[in-house]
């Protein structure tokens, strides 16, 4: 992130914060429009904002006549043209790239950039589309749905929202605390600009110079070593979560800063137990996305009984073809469509066989199972071509490549993701703790009446009275102890940005 | 805390004056707020307007309305109502929290102490960490990573450190002054003594010692000595500059490390506004000069370095959020400013330049300089210098290097910031003076000077710019030009000069073990095969020894995979061995290899990984046993 953007950023986090307070709904909505397109304009250019209006307009003119008649051949219309749009920049445009430049068609097409963030508010001009065609009741004004499309803190890339969540937002004015909104939305900031800027960036490079993701996967070897696709396939499962959650960590807590709640993307997805409670839980406003408009109507199709399974491969499929033009991401939704199918089939064989573990154990199988399995499918994601990827594959399933001898990752690296997995679950089970010992916390004090006089207090109650006590001070008051901690990561993270100054490592989700 | 106060408090007007001072704290931040809102909707066009006015009310407020451009008074109204503005706010926050719950705050400003101290602890223990979370930023944890103390010199570079900075655009870049410069990668690497020249280096024919204008370049070759090297054509320099150092450490490093390369000249860069300006008026003032400032920063006890370390953080948060502040309100409002700092050049041809002179030269007349204190010590330093070159039978040289203002100041324009306006008409009435000073004083001495302000004059004739936008050293252009002069001022020297050294050329070989090994090395390779080959195995180069070895030509071995041409034996895996080669950079063992005409041959072989960005191509050396 260039300082400038960053600046940019704070001034206009500044205006919309503003226009919290505007109590006129038309030039509440004119301002948070205006500070958005300047952001996209800012961050996109002019010419993709160009197309990012255009889109806002076809949709919004589709869906007045869809409005008018819905039926399924306009509502095809509508979809084909986003994804002609779509298509066009998104993977026509690679495609051309790699066209021997010898038309002057081909060097114009050179000359267009992918308007950044086009897939994930297509999805949200296409879900607009599809509610009208399910006859709900909406009707935005040309405003609304432009602020919809263009929503600065969501424009870039994502979370996808949907127009019935935002629409009575945009229309009222925030009704939540200004003090509420104000800290949760600081500290959700402050703990995504960590894990995206401090994080994920140390796991991506490293601390010495090829002891990092970015180093395993494109560094001069590719990695023979069963272990190291390992370590490498968790890595930059860690990579990929701390980035792409820390993002939308950053994204809701702004929105909640202009008192817009937006829906949440990641609920600790590495803590799933199974792969479909996992696609509950990971990028959660795409994958339902992809539930509600492709797989649940494709499932209805057929009646067959082997049919909803195919769906749901093919469903998965479109969700890696979703990600761009390549086939290690069709290879990706193709592996978790069959992961899904596999855990399904497990699921059936396991009522017929009614095999029984005892919770703890069973439980932290399917756990580890599902981790495991999940971080595999990152070589997919993560890999140059489809040839590495299967080559780092071969080296997990052959038993002669875990020996310590074709290990070529530094030790540096192990070290780093042993730190960060065991340290991301520990935070995790901190946080459980606290929220726990506080609702525990609460109840004793509900049930117990209003402390004893003083005067009565025995001496073996004494104790227990300077435990409540501390425990009241630390549990009622815990920004005493909160806030500096923010305050520090927020230190950290920001000398850490001011060090690599312009230089941040492209960021892996605004490519999509 | 706020529940005893309100609840049960007996003194209502105390509860009273609470509520106004609450109010009036929050009422600040608003107003700030406000300010910043309207100005960013408004400022500038209010102020073009008032500019372009006609009321003689104006005339008295912008009094040099005449004479100043608008962007100047657009860019001190940005400043001004930024910096009101974010102290306002930020000044009736504070008040907010701390009238609403003085105890939080405390406890929170005690947690967070507690909490930085950790921090710094943890970091002290584990140094690892510092560069991947990019801290290096903060000067006193990079001295930490790159220096040793040193009683003498105050402190040195590790020996054989070896560091890239990515993204590098000056030491005083900010992107608040406008001034747009391309970053660069800048690598470097030090010898066995901490200094910036090739691993290893032995002797030299001339040392140059100095600052960081003799140390600095984009790599190796880029540097003022390697230049020099170059332009000498066969004669070895050596760079003995470190930035940081000033005259005092000059001497003692001539003694340390100069001497034992047994040169025929040495070479001191002097630049007054860092050696006479800074270091000699620090000690003649009885100050800590820079030099051991950085060893007091980071070789300190514990305490000290952690309040150093949190004043200096704090320092660098401060300027940092202030530039990120002052860039993002500019972007909002309009760029149409100049920065004060800044000073706009017209070169000839109408080149027009945007520079900042961070380094001016200082204004005093001639005598004056002569008898400052800092040029008194410098003319004893010199006298030393002198004589312990000479006691060597080493000729001392000065290399005199300008500030950036006495080449360019006088093509500064009216247009350029205030701030530099208000320096420049003294500054070109005292240009010559520093030049004409050192040339005295060397003169007195009896060291000869090589003086570059003629050849730096006649570049700035021909619209090139010597110097950093923003920064204060010399740029590639000024590398090089500085030394084409040296190295003229050298040949004719070397020309006239009686070859009286005992020393020469042939005897250097001859007594050199390294070269010696080298000259072995390349003997050995006659009759080995040498071939450059990717991972995989690919074959890219296949010298003629490997032709006469194997009795495959180059053109039928090149683009082959050369483990399946000679069907090499391993004495090991071939994944263990790439593994190996991949962790350390090497590997060696016996092979066996056959021949195009089938004979079996046992070689003794090298591999040695050179990676070339993201791409690693193999030097592999194969000599036949027996």
């Amino acid at each position: 992130m260039a300082i400038e953007t960053l600046g940019i950023l704070v001034g206009v986090l500044l205006i919309s914060y503003a226009a919290r307070f505007v109590p006129a709904t038309q030039s509440r909505q004119c301002l948070l429009l205006a500070a958005s397109y300047f952001v996209y304009a800012h961050w996109a250019g002019k010419l993709a904002l160009l197309v990012l209006i255009g889109s806002s307009l076809l949709n919004y003119c589709w869906g007045a006549v869809l409005r008018r008649r819905p039926t399924a051949a306009l509502l095809w219309i509508g979809i084909g043209l986003n994804v002609l749009l779509l298509g066009f920049f998104k993977y026509l445009l690679p495609v051309a790239e790699h066209l021997p430049p010898l038309s002057s068609q081909a060097e114009l097409l050179q000359q267009i950039t992918i308007p950044i963030g086009i897939s994930f508010w297509t999805f949200q001009g296409l879900s607009y589309l599809f509610d009208l065609y399910r006859e709900e009741e909406l009707n935005p004004t040309l405003l609304e749905f432009c602020l919809y499309m263009a929503l600065w803190p969501t424009v870039l890339s994502g979370p996808v929202c949907r127009l019935p969540k935002m629409l009575p937002q945009f229309r009222n004015r925030p009704d939540g605390s200004i003090s509420e909104d104000f800290s949760i939305g600081t500290v959700r900031i402050i703990q995504g600009l960590f894990m995206k800027l401090v994080l994920a960036q140390l796991l991506a490079a490293g601390l010495t110079p090829d002891g990092g993701v970015n180093a395993g996967f494109d560094g001069v070897a590719p990695p023979r070593s069963g272990l190291d696709v390992w370590a490498l396939a968790i890595g930059y499962g860690f990579q990929i979560f701390f980035d792409f959650a820390g993002y939308s960590n950053i994204v809701i807590g702004a929105a909640r800063l202009l008192g817009i709640r937006l829906q949440e993307n990641f609920d600790r997805p590495y803590l799933s137990l199974t792969p479909s409670i996992f696609w509950t839980r990971w990028h959660m406003s795409l994958s339902f996305w992809i539930r509600d408009y492709v797989f649940l109507p494709l499932a209805s199709v057929r009646r067959d009984p082997w049919w909803p399974y195919a769906a749901m491969i093919i469903s998965m499929t479109i969700f890696g073809f979703w990600h761009g033009a390549s086939l290690t991401y069709i290879a990706w939704g193709i592996y978790h469509g069959l992961l899904l199918l596999g855990h399904r089939l497990c699921q059936r064989a396991n009522k017929r066989l009614q095999l029984k573990l005892p919770h703890p154990v069973g439980a932290l199988l399917s756990w580890a199972n599902t981790f495991l399995l999940v971080s595999l499918g990152y070589i997919f994601f993560r890999a140059n071509d489809l040839g590495q990827a299967f080559r780092m594959l071969r080296a997990v399933i052959e038993p002669r490549s875990y020996s310590f001898d074709y290990a070529t990752l530094s030790h540096d690296y192990y070290l780093l993701v042993a730190v960060m997995v065991v340290g991301y679950f520990l935070y995790v089970g901190l946080a459980q703790l606290l929220v726990l010992w506080t609702t525990r916390y609460r109840e004793k004090l509900r049930a117990t009446a209003p402390p004893a006089p003083a005067l009565r207090v025995a001496t073996w109650n004494m104790f227990s009275c300077a435990a409540l006590c501390t425990e009241r001070t630390v549990l009622e008051n815990k920004w005493w102890w909160l806030t500096p901690v923010f305050v520090l990561l927020l230190m950290v993270t920001t000398l850490s940005v001011f060090g690599q100054s312009s230089n941040i490592a492209p960021f892996i989700y605004t490519l999509f | 805390m706020a529940c005893f106060a309100t609840e049960h408090d007996p003194m209502k007007g105390n509860v009273f004056y609470e509520w106004v001072a609450v109010r009036a704290s929050m009422g600040m931040a608003v107003l700030g707020f406000a300010l910043l809102l309207s100005y960013m909707a408004l400022g500038h066009t209010v102020i073009k307007g008032i500019y372009k006015s006609h009321f003689s009310i104006v005339d008295q407020i912008m009094e040099a309305r005449k004479s100043t451009p608008i962007e100047s008074y657009l860019s001190a109204a940005d400043e001004g109502v930024l910096k009101l503005g974010s102290r306002l706010v930020l000044a009736g926050a504070l008040a907010f929290v701390i009238l609403k719950n003085p105890l939080g705050v405390l406890f929170s400003g005690a947690s967070f102490l507690i909490g930085s101290f950790a921090i710094f602890c943890l970091l002290d223990m584990f140094p690892a960490f510092v560069k991947p979370l990019h801290l290096d930023i903060i000067p006193y944890f990079n001295y930490r990573l790159t220096y040793v103390p040193d009683p003498m010199l105050g402190f040195r570079e590790r020996p054989f450190n070896q560091s890239e900075i990515d993204n590098f655009r000056g030491f005083a870049y900010s992107p608040v002054y406008g001034i747009d410069v391309q970053p660069r990668t800048m690598t470097w690497q030090t010898d066995q003594n901490g200094f910036r020249n090739p691993p290893a280096s032995s002797l030299a024919d001339v040392a140059v010692i100095g600052s960081s204008f003799v140390e600095y370049g984009s790599d190796l070759a880029d540097t003022y000595p390697q230049r020099l090297e170059k332009k000498l054509g066969g004669s070895r320099v050596v760079n003995l500059g470190k930035a940081g150092y000033g005259p005092l450490q000059f001497l003692e490093v001539l003694k340390r490390y100069g001497l034992e390369k047994r040169p025929r000249y040495v070479i001191l860069a002097f630049y007054p506004p860092g050696d006479a300006d800074l270091h000699l008026a620090d000690f003649t003032k009885g100050r800590v000069d820079l030099s051991l400032a950085k060893r007091h920063i980071a070789f300190g006890g514990f305490l000290p370095r952690y309040r150093i370390a949190v004043e200096q953080v704090w320092r660098m948060l401060n300027s940092g959020w202030w530039t990120v502040l002052q860039v993002g309100f500019r972007g909002i409002v309009g760029r149409d400013f100049i920065h004060p700092d800044v000073a706009v050049l017209r070169l000839p041809n109408n080149v027009m330049e945007k520079v900042i002179f961070l380094g001016r030269h200082a204004e005093k007349s001639v005598e004056d300089l002569l008898h400052s204190p800092e040029w008194i010590a410098l003319e004893k330093i010199l006298v030393s210098f002198k004589q312990v070159s000479e006691q060597n039978r080493i000729v001392p040289l000065i290399l005199y290097i300008p500030a950036a203002s006495e080449i360019y100041a006088e093509y500064s324009t009216s247009e350029s910031g205030v701030n530099w306006l208000k320096y420049r008409d003294t500054q070109i009435a005292t240009i010559k003076n520093n030049e004409e000073a050192a040339r005295q004083l060397a003169q007195r001495v009896g060291i000869q000077l090589i003086n570059l302000v003629p050849a730096f004059k006649q570049a700035a004739g021909q619209s090139k710019l010597v110097y950093y936008r923003l920064d204060d050293h010399w740029n590639s252009e000024g590398r090089e030009i500085a030394a084409r002069v040296t190295a003229e001022v050298l040949q004719t020297l070397s020309s006239m000069a009686p070859k009286t050294r005992a020393r020469s050329k042939s005897n250097d070989t001859e007594s050199n073990p390294q070269l010696e090994s080298i000259l072995q090395q390349a003997k050995a390779d006659l009759r080995g095969g040498i071939m450059l080959r990717t991972l995989d195995g690919k074959i890219n180069f296949w010298n003629p020894g490997a032709e006469q070895l194997y009795g495959w030509s180059q053109r039928e071995a090149v683009g082959k995979v050369s483990h399946d041409l000679l069907r090499t034996q391993f004495p090991e895996p071939l994944e263990k061995i790439d593994a190996q080669l991949v962790k350390t950079g090497r590997w060696e063992g016996t092979l066996v290899h056959i021949t195009r005409d089938g004979r079996r041959v046992v070689v003794e072989s090298q591999w040695v990984l050179e990676s070339q960005g993201q791409r690693g191509s193999v030097v592999e050396i194969n000599t036949p046993v027996g």
